[in-house]
């Protein structure tokens, strides 16, 4: 063979010559030296050494291990370090919004949130009108203390209802058949016909303009005598016009009455509208209406009748009148009779947007009327000073604990006490509380997560959820390991028929879904950290199974083993001395993928309702933001945040041990 | 083949019928079924489980008591379950026989339970196939686009953009998406239309639940796309038909995403039984009237019958995927024979 070839070789160079090459020709050439192999001159390494190697080469997932390391020391020292209260509910703190900064207007991370178009009060009294100046109008139902640099921006609406706060507006009385006249009374008065009535109603002629069908319209009296009340007449019906007026004198009621000695009727004056007259069976459902401006009673006299009171300009405040508490506003209302429709449009109202810090408005300083049993407890703890003998003026804050800030006023009533059969004085002292203090915090609080619905602190919520569902996932991954590994190398190890029926087993309990799983054993056995555990671990070992009886399979017909076989090592020797070592790599990385899958499916049977109880779960914690989310929008914000980050540096990591563990594998998916 | 099919689809059934003996048991452990419903309702179901031979009368007597009973016009009518293997046994006797899988207690008082969910899960079928039919075209032109610019800044980013949507839980990207799109812009609705609404409010509310269908399958096929094709363009045969003078196009089209299809096609029927069954949560949140969010409902109101069938549905969907998944390997790639010995 060597010859030939040299043969060829020379052959090459020199095709004519042939030459013969004896074994002389040849010589060692270090037949001295001493032959070994040369000492590697790089370091030795181990499989792990080396695959920690590679993994601080992958960059990203350097990073996400970082972030994990850094979200599971949070999980860990969080539930310890902060001593936020979240086991009881502190409703006063209910759904404070993230607070980072000291509040800025902005809405963002400042504890402050943006109100827009809240409903808004008066604080004077008076009617309103378009030019009220705003600063008399308030927001309802919010601290106005609490209202960032006291800056409301105002704008105006227009609604078809009355409220309190609007004013203005049309009232329109409708017909609702075609037969009956509708109309629309003041209130019953008792005239004393001495002196003459103007009564006068303004009609919105621009609107009635515009409506398909007007009715003509005229004013009468409804006059009470002994019997049936009596239709008077006081105008000829007409159409349209801005206003109709009428002359109410005492002859003209006394004229119908048959008593001639009647001084004194009760009188209802009113509106009606005709419709018989305009109905046309081609406008079905299209019946007259009228819409009113005003109405107005006059007598002329110094000391107003009720007639003169009951007089509107403002269809709001006539509207309102209706549905007062109130028996002497209620006395003034109008009414509408006959198949009468009223309504009321076009009432212009102001609601107002500003940036509220509700912070300020859970812990600030707001004023609080305390009695002497509670200014008692704080004198006697040394808090603060006071005489209530002196009164106000003796007020002395002691420590800067106290949450009583100052005495405003203070006040004493007497008061009878059936059960002592005595009068005693009941004092009660109007406080400027600081409310941080009252509720026992050294410091006004900020929460950087905010609040849930019962006043707990969200960030040391989330957290603590989150080291219970980690604990969960590493006692799941350490059973589904455990057990994992043992059914897959007796599987893969010994093959066959053992194999055979093993898989089959996995097989079938494989193909029920996790969720079905999940939901029976938690139906069965209650929502518990055990139970979730269990149910958790009967569905997750398979995958940890499966791969490591993959392994088996590879490992087993190595050299290696058969040449353990040989020496007669037992069964239990190779499985466990020779190829478990061999063959876990890939099965721990793997596993590292357990936990972000347990969180997941925590969280997913949370969002199906049937979470941990008794523990404070991250998925528990999540499906509470999801429900809450239209209260509370930056708790799913931030539980989001942390379950995406969670998630995904728990793939990036995971890959990023895989790729080092088994670089074949580098790239692929799965 | 049709031996290996059959074979598989015997097996199925067994399965399917072994898992849901097992639930029909446990289920049975439960305290039982108190109807809801006017007390005609309540007598009529009872009736009916009697009929069915789950329970029988109590005839009544002094001293007679038991908690399921039911009072009609004065008569106090009392019930009671035989044990839970005779129960059993008349379920299956139900099952194969009549086709009667029982009645709902609480969801629909006294609807069938069969009939309950088939009238839910067109819904849930049309959603998901929507979700596929957007998934796999964006997915595989994502996986190629980046698989054919392997290590530039768009298959970087891509690759990150997977990598988060893999991530990300699908019921995080549903509150998300309501928060942004409802809530704050208010251009979709937050929950799923009624039947009454017009079509334009209709359409719009599919918009949600597809993206966040879509989202986890598009960045799993583009995943498997990418790392599918990155392995056929390094193959030899690729070099080859390149030497033997073909353009990159050509070999692309022509070799790469044949071959790199084999893995593919199984996973897009896995994907689509997966999704089908995953999108529970989904529907809960976003108020979709489909079996996930019935077997949601059935589970708070306990209605075992229906989640007896909703199980059903999803443990036979999961296990008909895991056969076709199998089967389409070999249909796909003929060097792979179904059933053979290794």
């Amino acid at each position: 063979m060597r010859k030939k070839e040299i043969r060829s070789e020379t052959s090459n160079k020199n095709p004519t010559k042939s030459e013969t090459i004896t074994d002389n020709d040849f010589s060692y050439v270090n037949l001295d030296a001493k032959i070994h192999d040369v000492k590697f001159e790089t370091k030795p390494t181990t499989f792990w050494k080396d695959a920690i190697r590679r993994f601080s080469k992958n960059r990203s997932s350097v990073i996400a291990g970082a972030i994990l390391a850094i979200l599971i020391g949070m999980a860990i020292i969080v539930p310890i370090a902060n001593n936020s209260n979240i086991d009881s509910a502190a409703n006063y703190a209910s759904y404070l919004p993230p607070k980072w900064f000291s509040p800025n207007g902005s809405g963002f991370l400042d504890g402050t949130k943006q109100v827009n178009d809240a409903s808004t009060y008066k604080t004077t009294a008076g009617s309103m009108s378009e030019d009220t100046p705003t600063s008399e109008l308030l927001p309802y139902g919010y601290d106005e203390n609490a209202i960032f640099n006291h800056e409301i921006s105002y704008s105006l609406r227009e609604t078809s209802n009355a409220t309190e706060s609007g004013w203005g507006g049309m009232t329109s009385i409708a017909a609702s058949n075609h037969t009956d006249n509708p109309c629309f009374w003041s209130p019953k008065a008792s005239l004393g016909f001495s002196y003459p009535y103007s009564f006068e109603i303004t009609l919105a002629e621009s609107k009635n303009a515009s409506l398909p069908l007007q009715g003509r319209t005229r004013l009468v009296a409804k006059v009470y005598l002994e019997s049936d009340p009596l239709f008077l007449p006081l105008t000829e019906w007409s159409l349209g016009g801005d206003s109709i007026k009428a002359e109410l004198i005492n002859q003209k009621v006394a004229a119908l009455s048959t008593d001639p000695f009647v001084s004194s009727t009760n009188v209802e004056l009113g509106l009606e509208l005709e419709t018989n007259t305009t109905y046309d069976p081609s406008n079905i459902g299209l019946y007259p209406s009228v819409y009113l401006n005003s109405a107005v009673i006059s007598s002329g006299q110094s000391t107003p009748t009720l007639l003169d009171k009951s007089s509107w300009d403002d269809s709001n405040e006539c509207a309102l009148r209706t549905s007062s508490k109130v028996s002497s506003i209620k006395e003034l209302s109008w009414t509408t009779s006959g198949f009468a429709t009223r309504s009321i449009q076009g009432v212009k109202y102001y609601v107002c947007s500003f940036s509220y810090d509700c912070y300020e408005a859970a812990f600030g300083i707001k004023t609080m009327s305390l009695d002497l049993d509670v200014l008692n407890s704080y004198i006697e703890k040394g808090y603060l000073s006071y005489d209530i003998d002196v009164g106000v003026s003796s007020f002395v804050m002691n420590e800067d604990i106290c949450p009583i800030r100052s005495v405003t006023s203070q006040t004493k009533n007497r008061v009878w006490v059936p059960t002592a059969n005595e009068w005693r004085y009941i004092y009660t002292f109007e406080c400027q509380v600081s409310f941080y203090r009252y509720y026992g915090f050294d410091s006004a609080p900020s929460y950087i997560f905010g609040t849930n619905k019962m006043g707990n602190d969200y960030f040391k919520y989330l957290f603590a959820g989150l080291s219970t569902s980690l604990l969960l996932g590493v006692c799941c991954a350490l059973i589904n390991i455990t057990f994992g590994l043992l059914w897959g190398a007796i599987s893969g190890y010994f093959g066959g028929w053992t194999d055979m029926v093993m898989e089959r087993f996995t097989e079938i309990l494989g193909g029920v879904p996790w969720i079905v799983v999940m939901t029976l054993c938690v139906l069965l056995l209650g929502q518990s950290f055990q139970v979730f555990l269990l149910s958790l671990c009967l569905t997750g070992w398979m995958g940890v199974a499966s791969m490591t009886r993959s392994q088996f399979y590879r490992y087993k017909g190595r050299e290696y083993v058969l040449a353990s076989r040989t020496l007669g090592s037992s069964d239990w020797r190779l499985i466990f001395r020779h190829i478990l070592p061999n063959a876990i790599g890939p099965v721990v990385t793997a596993s590292v993928l357990i936990v972000p899958s347990v969180i997941f499916d925590e969280a997913s049977v949370s969002f199906l309702g049937l979470g941990l109880k008794g523990f404070k779960s991250f998925g528990v914690a999540l499906s509470e933001a999801q429900n809450q989310m239209g209260d509370a929008p930056y708790m799913i914000i931030f539980g989001s945040i942390i379950v995406c980050l969670l998630m995904i540096c728990f793939n990036l990591f995971g890959n990023g041990l895989r790729d080092a563990f088994n670089p074949s594998l580098k790239g692929m998916e799965e | 083949m049709w031996k290996y099919v059959l074979q598989r689809i015997g097996l199925i059934l067994m399965t399917t019928f072994i898992i849901l003996s097992l639930t029909f048991i446990l289920l049975k452990c439960l305290p039982g079924d108190v109807p809801l419903g006017t007390a005609d309702q309540q007598r009529s179901f009872y009736e009916q489980q009697v009929l069915l031979g789950y329970m029988f009368r109590i005839p009544s007597a002094p001293g007679v008591h038991s908690d399921y009973n039911v009072t009609v016009s004065g008569t106090t009518y009392y019930y009671g379950y035989y044990s839970i293997l005779q129960q059993y046994g008349t379920w299956i006797g139900n099952i194969f026989t009549k086709w009667d899988w029982g009645t709902s207690t609480k969801v629909m008082v006294n609807v069938s339970a069969v009939g309950i969910i088939s009238s839910r899960i067109g819904v849930t079928i049309k959603l998901n196939v929507i979700a596929m039919l957007f998934s796999v075209p964006l997915g595989f032109f994502f996986g190629i686009t980046s698989a054919l610019k392997k290590n530039t800044a768009y298959d970087n980013i891509v690759s990150t953009l997977v990598m988060i949507a893999v991530s990300v839980p699908s019921f995080v990207l549903v509150s998300c998406l309501v928060l942004i799109f409802s809530t704050s812009l208010g251009w979709l609705p937050s929950g799923w239309a009624k039947p009454s609404d017009p079509f334009g409010d209709q359409l719009k509310a599919y918009i949600i639940p597809v993206i966040c269908l879509c989202t986890g399958t598009i960045a799993g096929f583009t995943r498997y796309m990418r790392a599918e094709l990155t392995e056929v363009m390094s193959s030899e045969f690729l070099l080859l038909a390149r030497t033997k003078g073909l353009t990159k196009p050509q070999t692309v089209l022509r070799h790469a995403l044949r071959n790199s299809m084999v893995p593919i096609i199984p996973m897009i029927i896995g994907e689509f039984f997966g999704v089908l069954s995953g999108s529970m949560i989904l529907e809960m949140l976003y108020n979709i009237p489909g079996i996930g969010y019935l077997f949601v409902s059935a589970i708070s109101a306990r209605d075992y019958n229906v989640i007896m069938v909703d199980m059903a549905v999803y443990t036979f969907l999961g296990l008909l995927a895991t056969l076709l998944v199998d089967l389409s390997y070999g249909i796909v790639d003929p060097r792979i024979r179904m059933g053979a010995r290794k």
